[in-house]
């Protein structure tokens, strides 16, 4: 996965809003990564934090939480919450499941130091 | 300490190049294909047994070749006289719209009938970037484990066409093509599967013939 450019979209996107808010400094920023989004966390705060450094964002805590795969049962509906690869659905019995999710990287907010 | 809400998506950029390609590509008349897969599981070799059936229906194909290093695949299309630019990435390990506007840039677009973006070959990174495309197509080959779509959701989950290729091998590979359309059907209800052997040229028509229908 491209870590280093989505970091780097992260950045621009924090400096973008600093613009705009006029604030100093980043305390932390949330991200919300979707379940098919493909990001690994630990490779995205590794990138976050080799290029941070320099910016308002240096001291910034990068929050990121990925949201989990969710499986529907087409037949019946029934979903579920990650439980990977092939099976039945637990109610019907039906093997007719989708993957659903989003494959989306959002920053959901920032907590800033005026 | 404050809260700034921000609700941004990190490919909002590249979305929004992506829809200027689309624009262009629409005035253009050009119907766009943009294919994702692991390295080697033949989309050159796809384009390759493409190529005369579009001559032979007076189609004019053009192709971007996306690879991480050397012409290779564009000279490989060169050499059966398809219009082919080659972008290569140095590393990085898919292509964006921006990379598509750079590479596309010089190019006369009106009269092309069909593009063919051939992305890096990777199953992950690709899938987060629209180039602008107008049809996804994820190919598979039966010597990569028919397990694929199960780890590899999201190349599944957003594609158009699944092409399975390299059917000639079923006899040496433990490959079982329903559990791996049962996969891909699991990712994506909607996928329009095709089976292909660019050795043999089993289902090559096939896949070839629907494509030319969609862009007629
Ligand atoms: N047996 C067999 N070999 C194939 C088939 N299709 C492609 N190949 C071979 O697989 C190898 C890779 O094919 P390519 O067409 O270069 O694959 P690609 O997806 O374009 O590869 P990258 O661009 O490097 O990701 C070549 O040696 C092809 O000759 C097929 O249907 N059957
Ligand atoms: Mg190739
Ligand atoms: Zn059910």
């Amino acid at each position: 996965m491209h870590e280093l450019s989505i970091a780097q979209e992260i950045l621009d996107i924090i400096e973008a809003q600093r613009l705009r808010h006029g604030f100093e400094r980043v305390e932390s920023v949330r991200l919300r990564a979707g379940a098919l989004s493909g990001v690994n966390p630990e490779a995205l705060e590794f990138a976050f934090g080799v290029i941070r450094e320099g910016t308002c964002a240096a001291g910034a805590d990068l929050r990121i939480e990925t949201e989990p795969m969710k499986l529907v049962c087409r037949p019946c509906g029934y979903s579920a919450i990650d439980c990977h690869g092939p099976g039945a659905c637990p109610r019907c019995g039906s093997v007719d499941i989708q993957i659903d999710g989003s494959a989306g990287v959002e920053i959901v907010s920032l907590e800033v130091e005026q | 300490m404050s809260r700034i809400k921000v609700e941004k998506n990190v490919y909002n950029r590249n979305q929004e190049l992506a829809e200027e390609n689309r624009r262009r590509f629409q005035q253009a008349g050009a119907y766009v294909v943009n294919m994702i897969s692991s390295p080697g599981s033949g989309k050159t070799s796809l384009i390759e047994r493409l190529a005369p059936r579009c001559v032979a229906a007076g189609r004019r194909l053009f192709v971007i070749e996306g690879d991480v290093e050397t012409e290779r695949d564009a000279d490989r299309l060169r050499r059966l006289g398809v219009e082919a630019v080659q972008i290569q990435t140095h590393g990085a390990c898919h292509l964006d719209a921006a990379a598509v506007a750079r590479a596309l840039a010089g190019a006369e677009l009106a009269g092309v009938d069909l593009l063919i973006i051939e992305n890096v070959g990777n199953l992950i990174c690709p899938t987060g970037f629209d180039l602008g495309e107008q049809l996804r197509i994820v190919v598979a080959s039966t010597a990569e484990g028919d397990d694929k779509p199960l780890k590899y959701p999201a190349a599944y989950h957003k594609a158009d066409v699944c092409i399975l290729n390299k059917m000639d091998l079923l006899a040496w590979v433990d490959f079982d093509v329903e559990r791996f359309e049962a996969a891909a059907r699991r990712a994506n209800a909607q996928l329009q599967l095709f089976r292909t052997s660019c050795r043999t040229g089993e289902g090559i028509d096939a896949w070839c013939d629907w494509l030319m229908q969609r862009r007629a």
